[in-house]
């Protein structure tokens, strides 16, 4: 390469490089078009009670699923995710199942604020989802992908039934500038947060510190 | 309630997508210099050009990548639609205005390199003015194939068409060329 294309290369990456050094590997189809369930949220919600009904849905082929939505026996709903490109399907499948809540992506410049309801502040809408316990490992049904690495994501228990009528749980994700050390090596690593909204909840969410009053 | 969980896959190449996007960047920027060298005797202008299509395509690339084996026509199809936009500025006069927020402030040896560069466009420059009053695609069937290397696979994925109608329109462009040509000589 001549020194104007490497010197062009070293300014891209440090202009703009920061969001592609941050997504581990990127989808080679979209979501759209990988198996879905064919079922109406109804009787997903039905077959719930009797067993545990996994969809995991995936926004890649070979890679990583980005992530996974489970119904679990109680009527709670385990969202997993392991990539921000796994937001739009999750969304998707959440509202197939008629769950209000929805994952919104951090974004810079985000304006959107929507009525929060804060009578329920206290309740545990969301958890960590606990290792164990008599639902199917969503690690295990990831890892059974052909393909799939060794899951590392967020994996979150939603109390869809706790939450409130009208209302709308909204779940933030966020990369974190600093990575931590997995296994030896050094990898991304995620926060988030949750909240409820009256009616229908922002899409988007500024970065901690810089939410509109 | 926030909670901390660790995310992605520890099996991912370092870098990421960065180093994805770097393979494909360092082997198609000549190409995509090559494509602008043909549109602009400008040393300024191609190497603009040719950063605001790498740009593009890295904003774009985690979330609305190319396929795999597509990624040829994925970038030209960016580079046409920016050089699309470069035209409409330029129509619009206000190129001059643009051109002083350059992000790529050339030095004298990288100037000497893309004027190089514009230099041996010159030959695939009068073919295409050969096929000016053809349709545009037409033009770019011929470029994308006999002047940048695409297969025609590949040059109907960046133009939108099937791979039949590229063959169709290459063909009778070649027709054309040659008719020119022999008219030239």
């Amino acid at each position: 390469m001549s020194s104007f294309e490497n010197r062009l290369w070293t300014e891209l990456a440090e202009e703009h490089g920061g969001p592609l050094a941050r997504t581990a590997s990127r989808p080679r189809d979209r979501p759209s078009h990988r198996r879905r369930a064919p079922l109406a949220a109804a009787a997903v919600v039905a077959v719930a009670a009797v067993l545990a009904s996994v969809l995991s849905l995936t926004a890649s082929t070979s890679t990583t699923p980005a992530y996974a939505v489970t119904v679990n026996p109680d009527g709670s709903v385990t969202l997993t995710l392991t990539s921000v490109l796994g937001v739009r399907g999750a969304n998707q499948t959440l509202a197939k199942l008629g769950v209000r809540a929805q994952v919104a992506q951090i974004e810079a410049g985000c304006t959107q604020t929507g009525e929060r309801d804060l009578t329920r502040i206290n309740d545990p809408l969301v958890e960590p989802r606990k290792p164990g316990g008599r639902q199917p490992s969503i690690e295990a049904q990831l890892k059974r992908r052909k393909g799939a690495a060794a899951f590392a994501g967020i994996d979150l228990v939603i109390h869809a039934n706790q939450i409130p009528q009208g209302d709308t749980l909204l779940i933030t994700a966020e990369l974190n500038r600093r990575p931590f050390k997995y296994h030896g090596q050094t990898v991304p690593s995620v926060s988030s947060t949750d909240g409820l909204y009256r009616g229908a909840a922002p899409t988007c969410s500024p970065p901690v510190g810089h939410h509109a009053s | 309630m926030t909670s901390a969980a660790s995310l992605r896959s520890p099996d991912a190449p370092p870098g990421g997508c960065l180093a994805e996007f770097e393979a494909l960047y360092r082997s198609e920027v000549g190409l995509v210099t090559g494509f602008f060298a043909r549109r602009s005797r400008d040393p300024q202008t191609v190497a603009d050009l040719t950063a605001d299509t790498f740009v593009e395509a890295m904003k774009s690339f985690a979330s609305n990548g190319p396929a795999d084996g597509c990624e040829r026509p994925w970038l030209f199809a960016i580079a046409r639609h920016v050089y699309a936009k470069h035209c409409q500025r330029a129509g619009r006069r206000d190129d001059a205005a643009r051109r002083d927020m350059a992000r790529q402030t050339l030095d004298e040896d990288e100037t000497e390199q893309l004027l190089e560069r514009i230099d041996a466009q010159r030959t695939a420059r009068e073919l295409l003015a050969m096929l000016a009053a053809m349709p545009e695609m037409d033009r770019e069937a011929v470029e994308l194939v006999d002047l940048a290397g695409f297969t025609p696979t590949q040059a109907a994925a960046a133009l939108g068409v099937s791979p039949g109608t590229l063959r169709v329109r290459l063909f009778r462009a070649r027709v054309k060329l040659r008719k020119e040509i022999k008219h030239n000589v």
